[in-house]
């Protein structure tokens, strides 16, 4: 045979294949469902963590500019203008200003805010550009202030509003546009910063491109109090949020897997119900190998549409998703993530790959057993569920190898990529034993129930039917579940634990933010009668072991540290607060024990303004939220070890029993030269703090839900394929004169046991699932510990809502049912 | 798509908001609400040096032709730039209305190199001022026209571009020299003009150092103050400008504004080695095209540029052929133009500057 | 017991409109048995399935017991086959998951006419008794039909309609199956439709019937 005529040959079988599926739209469209979901929600991840790499990428760039160093005040507290006019004077041209700011809106949403001087920025010769108008009205009164677009629309902000702050000062007019790495910030002209925000110092000088003559001469040229940081952003961003990246990776595999499950379904029951068709094109002379060769192609054809859907399906959920991410990554890590996602050939490649691949696994399965039965025997369903009991054992087998390895990883776990490998695999090893539990409780059930519950008995013999079409729907649905539970048992502890550590660190009434009113310079009164403690932090920015590390100085008698939220501490935890330099000890954050792996009694060692000094760690406080290690000393020792760098981080305020004690501390604060604003009561800390947790956790939730979607229609397409290929069945029983009622007891009653059994199996692999983030994951992940807070509310509300599925996909399909059962009966006799 | 970074275009910094379709827009826009040029103001030294923020632009503007030890010829090309974005408003703060730009060039032997610098006004980045030792300062960053005494000459004029730093000793003993009509210079006959005065006769030493080199220089150089609220009518794309020092002594200037139709306005000003000055009418001078040379003014794009020309003042009884030494002197900044130094020959041989602009 | 009136059938096929039954009349009277016989294709099956009420004529009436069925919904028809009429067919259709004793009950415990005696009586001539507890695919075709046989026939419906009963079955087995599904038809006193394509199978009913271009005529009554 020539080729050309093979070609032909080869060309005609894939046809006839493929018009199966035009004949059977709904196939089809579960089929395309499956994919899209699966690559859908995968690639949204993938598309939003290369997105954020990227952003990190252009971190060590401010504003557009390449940003080497930075030149900070040493003491905190802010450039003087002046210094920098001089430093620019000097030749420093690299230079630029840059106020970085957090401010709150009036109903005390935080809001980020940079500024700089367009006309300083620096940038190469010759290289003009003369698009985009409008900067020039930015950097004249009455100024504007620039929105990322999303973040205008979420703020409700329109053109020209011009926003209230909490402290009552007004921004200049809005302008929905942005500026490369603007972020999720607003944007303005530095004269405009200075004069809305009514400052007179920058945050900080950016510097472009230094090189290392040019850096030491800088460093020479500073006047005191100034001094010259290299910028290690991007290092850093890197290294910080890669667990959290890890992190949303897993959840998305998650996602593909459930979505492979309604591949895999559909693939496979496609492939079944064109068992007579491939022996059909067999006895018209196409060889084995065509065929094959025909699925394959076919496999291709799909793999390109899903890919092709499924990645748009992921660019307009990484729309969705990306703004709460953006805004968890700024609050958290300070990384600026722009607003525009590029999708980028590899993630089309990579999409692509895992298609295929998941398409070929999904084929590879009934392929095998295809070529493995007669004719006869795939068309006789009878045969099908015995069949099944087989595979389900088989089934199980690879579920306990699973479990074996995931407890054989579990002890070497020392990685989150490795934690993820856990808890993938005891996932699966769970997700694969449950076809064999469904059929052993289905058939202890049935063996129990006496003779003359032969209703009972009919129904709980014909879940063993049902099971082979629906164990990979039940498979999906407990790894759906089990993420849910353990994700929500996750957030749920977290919140607990962050609620009661909020609790117990924001012990004072009032928190004064500016970091430039410290105690000593509101100059309060000692027996104020309204005020009953106060405590003036300071701190400073250090490296420790390659990170960046917060040391904090806080006073030993203040209320708040004589209660501290300690994980753990040791027996001389005492010394801490009677401080002895002969003796000196420390406290930490957890993070310090978990992600730097240093124990209470260990002694660390900080290079400190004196030089190096060792402490022992008597205590590791919990620390939610920060990425950063942080070491507590008393305040005095830190200005003592860091002369001149310690900065004020907030002073806390505690009031007396007096009525009108807000009253007079509020009338005390203004007198000493704060503003309105300046303050924050405690209460409105927290609900901002709780409110960012929850925008933290709006993408987790989201991707929650639309895994246990994906599951809710795995559930449907198995339902729906059951009822497709045991029509014949039915029509059978109704030739019998089986009344609907009593059909629909056979069929719904085994199903909500199976459903049933799926949801109590789901509850304790979550607790566990939940378990293993909390205790090892999360520890692993970001060196936070918190207890798990277990709560019967989401296991029941998902309950409910996989019942909800049930029900629904359960009315579809016995409508559908309903429909069809008359061309049935019509072919009871002839077809079947 | 990520949006590139908005680069400082002077094109949209000078024509407000508005886009214009040529940088030199501003030039004509009308100078409503700002001061207006007017024959009878007189210009005062020491205190015209010093900005006019009243008007819409100004500049200080020095080129210098200049020869080192070995006689090759080199060229220095330093402005500073200001304008006014708004009639009024404050001067002296962040607010301010004020904007810098300053441009610095070197044409050596070999080619040119060049830089453009912006800087807001009112925050002391920039600016023209009597500094604490009552000395004339005019500055951008680091580049500097620094006065011994209130006025710009004598003085210093320092800049750096990348690694190299040019500091030139500046002197004159001649006067300032009026153009126009005692500094009244029209540039049309729709009223557009400048306030306009030099000091052509400048002695000039010093030295560019750049790593591993430095280069003694020395010659003759050339101050233009110019200040105005529309110096171009609407339908002038552009000017032609020559400053010639002769070797004899003799010291000329001559522009031409190009029209969209019809002859140019020409004006010049023939100034003797003392500093006398006599206005030259637009029927005293010939200026003609010779040629027109390809020049680079962009990585893949020329342009034909006017480099060589004739000039002739009959009254004078002077007749040059004006070349430029090098063609590729194009300023590819935000403002675009042409500018560099000029050989000189006929009955009196020379060196100058020419400025093409609006080509 | 079962009365065909005028009844027409048709088809549409892609080669056009195909008459199947065209006005067919028939009666059978209760307690009496009938062979269908006709060429593949010649619509018994049709006929069988109208009678069955799986199907529905395009004209004419179908009187069950004296009854007319014209207004039959397809619930009613599923009643009407719980309680009157079994169905044996050449496929046997029992319930893959439950047990011999499960299928053989199925349809008296659906109608509720459970007979013991019987049952023990049925299961032993049909040869069933040691396989109660068996499932279906572990049984031979010929024990399947013997089950499938033991289901219809336990709460002696008035009327039994088997289409090709043994036509899945190899020649020995098929007439030890039909010589006992006939005896225990006949002793039970169900009424019978048979439609088979075998004239060694009619041989064992009372009546023969021949469906041929869409039209019934009897062949030669047994004296």
């Amino acid at each position: 045979m020539s080729g050309l005529a093979s070609l032909r040959r080869l060309m005609w079988v894939g046809l006839t294949l493929l018009s199966h599926y035009r004949r059977h739209p709904a196939q089809t469209a579960f089929l395309i469902i499956g994919l899209v979901t699966g690559v859908g929600i995968w690639s949204a991840v993938q598309i939003i963590n290369s997105h954020a790499r990227a952003s990190y990428a252009e971190a060590d760039q401010v504003l557009g500019a390449q940003a080497s160093h930075w030149v900070r005040a040493s003491d905190g507290g802010g450039v003087d203008p002046d210094a920098y006019i001089q430093l620019r004077r000097a030749g420093f041209t690299q230079l630029y200003p840059v106020i970085e700011t957090r401010v709150a809106t009036d109903a005390g949403e935080p809001l980020w805010l940079i500024a700089t001087d367009l006309l300083a920025l620096p940038r190469s010769e010759g290289s003009i550009d003369a698009s985009g108008a409008g900067w020039l009205a930015m950097i004249q009164p009455p100024y504007q202030t620039w929105y990322p677009p999303e973040l205008a629309e979420s703020l409700g902000v329109a053109p020209g509003d011009t926003l209230t702050l909490s402290d009552g000062r007004t921004l200049p007019p809005a302008v929905p546009q942005s500026q490369q790495q603007q972020g999720r910030r607003l944007f303005m002209d530095i004269g405009a910063a200075l004069d809305v925000l009514d400052r007179d110092r920058f945050s900080y000088l950016a510097a472009a491109g230094l090189d290392a003559d040019t850096a030491r001469e800088l460093e020479a040229a500073l006047p005191s109090g100034l001094r010259l940081e290299p910028n290690r952003q991007r290092l850093d961003l890197n290294q910080l949020t890669e667990s959290l990246h890890t992190n949303l990776t897993a959840m998305s595999l998650l996602s593909f897997a459930v979505g492979l499950f309604i591949v895999f379904n559909a693939v496979r029951y496609a492939l079944l119900s064109r068992s007579p068709t491939f022996h059909t094109l067999r006895e018209l002379g196409a060889s084995g190998r065509q065929l094959s060769f025909a699925i394959l192609l076919e496999t291709g054809v799909w793999s390109l549409i899903g890919t092709g859907l499924g990645l748009a399906v992921g660019f307009g959920l990484s729309q969705v998703l990306l703004p709460p991410l953006a805004a968890t990554l700024q609050s958290l890590y300070g990384a600026v993530v722009g607003a525009d996602i590029l999708l980028r050939p590899s993630t089309w490649l990579l999409a692509w790959g895992i298609t295929l691949a998941g398409l070929v696994f999904a084929l590879a399965m009934p392929l095998w057993q295809e070529s493995r039965q007669s004719v006869r025997a795939a068309r006789d369903l009878s045969d099908r569920w015995v069949r099944d009991r087989t595979a389900r054992r088989r089934l199980a087998w690879v579920g306990l190898i699973l479990a074996l390895a995931a407890g054989a990883v579990y002890s070497q776990m020392t990685t989150v990529l490795v934690g993820f490998v856990v808890l993938g695999l005891a996932l699966f090893a769970a997700a694969f034993c449950l076809p064999v539990v469904l059929g052993a409780v289905l058939g202890w059930t049935l063996r129990a129930l006496p003779e003359k519950a032969w209703q009972l008995r009919w129904a709980f013999s014909d879940g063993g039917a049902q099971l082979p079409t629906l164990r990979i729907a039940m498979m999906a649905l407990l790894l759906a579940l089990t993420a849910n539970l353990g994700v929500e048992t996750l957030v749920g502890s977290f919140r607990t634990a962050l609620t009661d550590w909020l609790d117990q660190r924001l012990a004072a009434d009032l928190y004064l933010q500016r970091d430039s009113l410290t105690r000593e310079e509101l100059n309060l009164p000692a027996d104020a009668d309204w005020l009953a403690a106060s405590h003036q932090r300071v701190g400073l920015d250090i490296r420790w072991r390659g990170r960046p590390t917060e040391v904090r100085g806080l006073e030993p008698e203040a209320p708040d540290s004589r209660a501290l939220p300690l994980a753990d501490s040791s027996n001389e935890l005492s010394l801490w607060y009677v401080w002895d330099t002969d003796n000196p000890v420390i406290l930490a954050n957890e993070q310090v024990r978990h992600l730097a792996g240093v124990e209470s009694g260990q002694t660390i060692t900080l290079s400190t303004g004196l030089g190096d000094r060792s402490f022992e760690i008597v205590g590791f406080v919990h620390d939610y939220g920060n990425p950063y290690y942080q070491f507590y000393l008393p305040r005095g020792e830190v200005e003592r070890l860091w002369p001149g760098r310690a900065e004020p981080q907030g002073l806390a305020l505690w009031l007396s029993d007096r009525p009108d004690a807000e009253a007079s501390a509020e009338a005390a604060l203004l007198a000493a030269g704060a503003q309105a604003g300046d303050w924050i009561r405690q209460a409105q800390i927290k609900t901002v703090s709780l409110r960012i947790f929850d925008r933290t956790f709006a993408i987790t939730a989201a991707m929650n839900g639309l895994t246990l979607g994906v599951a809710g229609l795995a559930l449907l397409t198995a339902l729906l394929a059951i009822h497709q290929q045991r029509l014949p069945d039915y029509a059978h029983w109704r030739s019998l004169g089986v009344r609907y009622r009593e059909m629909g007891r056979v069929l719904t009653l085994p199903l909500a046991v199976i459903v049933l059994l799926t949801w109590l199996a789901s509850m304790p692999l979550g607790a566990l699932l939940s378990w293993l983030l909390i205790h090892d994951l999360n520890v692993l992940a970001f060196g936070w510990t918190m207890a798990l807070d277990w709560d019967w509310a989401p296991a029941i509300r998902l309950g409910l809502l996989t019942a909800g599925v049930v029900a629904a996909a359960l009315a579809v399909s016995l409508w559908r049912l309903h429909r069809q059962l008359p061309e049935a009966l019509r072919r009871l006799g002839g077809q079947s | 798509m990520i949006r590139r970074f908005i680069r400082i275009s002077l094109l949209i910094l000078l024509a407000g908001a508005a886009i214009a379709e040529s940088p030199y827009e501003v030039l004509r826009s009308t100078g409503e609400g700002y001061a207006e040029v007017m024959p009878e103001r007189a210009i005062n030294f020491p205190q015209d040096h010093q900005p006019h923020p009243d008007y819409r632009i100004e500049w200080w503007y020095l080129t210098a032709n200049l020869t080192d030890d070995r006689g090759q010829p080199w060229g220095v090309h330093w402005t500073l730039f200001r304008q006014s974005l708004a009639p009024a408003g404050p001067v002296d703060d962040w607010s301010s209305r004020q904007v810098w730009m300053a441009h610095a060039a070197l044409s050596t032997p070999e080619g040119h190199v060049y830089g453009e610098r912006f800087a807001r006004g009112g925050i002391g980045q920039a600016g023209v001022a009597i500094d604490d030792e009552e000395r004339f300062d005019a500055w951008l960053d680091d580049w500097q026209l620094l006065g011994t005494g209130p006025g710009p000459i004598p003085g210093t004029l320092s800049f750096t571009i990348g690694d190299r730093t040019l500091t030139l000793e500046l002197s004159a003993d001649t006067p300032w020299v009026l153009q126009g009509q005692n500094g009244y210079s029209q540039k049309s006959d729709q009223g557009q003009a400048s306030h306009y005065y030099s000091q052509p006769h400048i002695r000039t030493t010093g030295t560019l150092t750049a790593p591993n080199m430095t280069v003694n220089l020395s010659g003759k150089a050339w101050l233009d103050r110019e200040w105005s609220s529309q110096p171009l009518a609407p339908d002038q794309p552009g000017w032609d400008w020559f400053s010639i020092h002769l070797d004899d002594g003799h010291a000329l200037m001559v522009y031409q504004l190009r029209h969209d139709e019809g002859a140019p306005w020409l004006s010049g000003t023939w100034v003797t080695p003392d500093g006398n000055a006599r206005p030259l009418t637009a029927d005293e001078i010939e200026l003609r095209v010779k040629e027109r040379t390809e020049v680079n003014v962009g990585p893949e794009e020329t342009r034909a540029l006017p480099l060589t020309w004739t000039l002739a003042i009959p009254s004078l009884e002077q007749r040059w052929d004006i070349r430029a030494v090098q063609p590729n002197h194009w300023l590819n900044t935000a403002f675009p133009y042409w500018e560099g130094p000029i050989e000189v020959t006929g009955t009196t041989p020379g060196m100058g500057y020419l400025e093409l602009t609006g080509y | 017991m079962l009365q065909l009136i005028d009844l027409h059938k048709t088809f549409d096929q892609p080669t056009g409109r195909i008459t199947v039954l065209g006005g067919i009349d028939f009666h059978l009277e209760a307690g009496q048995s009938a062979a269908l016989l006709g060429e593949s294709g010649s619509g018994k099956s049709t006929l069988l399935h109208l009678a069955a009420g799986l199907d529905h004529p395009d004209h004419g009436d179908i009187k069950i017991n004296g009854q007319s069925t014209r207004h039959h919904t397809e619930a009613d028809w599923a009643e009407q086959r719980r309680n009157h009429i079994s169905l044996v067919f050449q496929q046997f259709h029992l319930i893959p998951t439950l047990t011999v004793l499960d299928n053989v009950r199925l349809q008296a415990r659906l109608c509720g006419r459970m007979d013991p005696d019987y049952e023990h009586q049925l299961l032993n001539r049909l040869g069933l008794a040691t396989l109660t507890h068996r499932l279906p695919h572990q049984l031979s075709g010929g024990q399947q039909q013997r089950v499938a046989i033991a289901r219809a026939l336990l709460h002696r419906p008035p009327l039994v309609l088997a289409d090709e009963p043994t036509g899945n079955l190899d020649e020995h087995s098929s007439e030890s199956v039909m010589a006992l599904f006939v005896d225990l038809v006949r002793e039970a006193g169900c009424t019978l439709l048979m439609v088979t394509h075998s004239a060694a199978m009619a041989a064992y009913l009372d009546q023969r019937w021949r469906l041929h271009d869409g039209t019934l005529s009897r062949e030669g009554e047994v004296a």
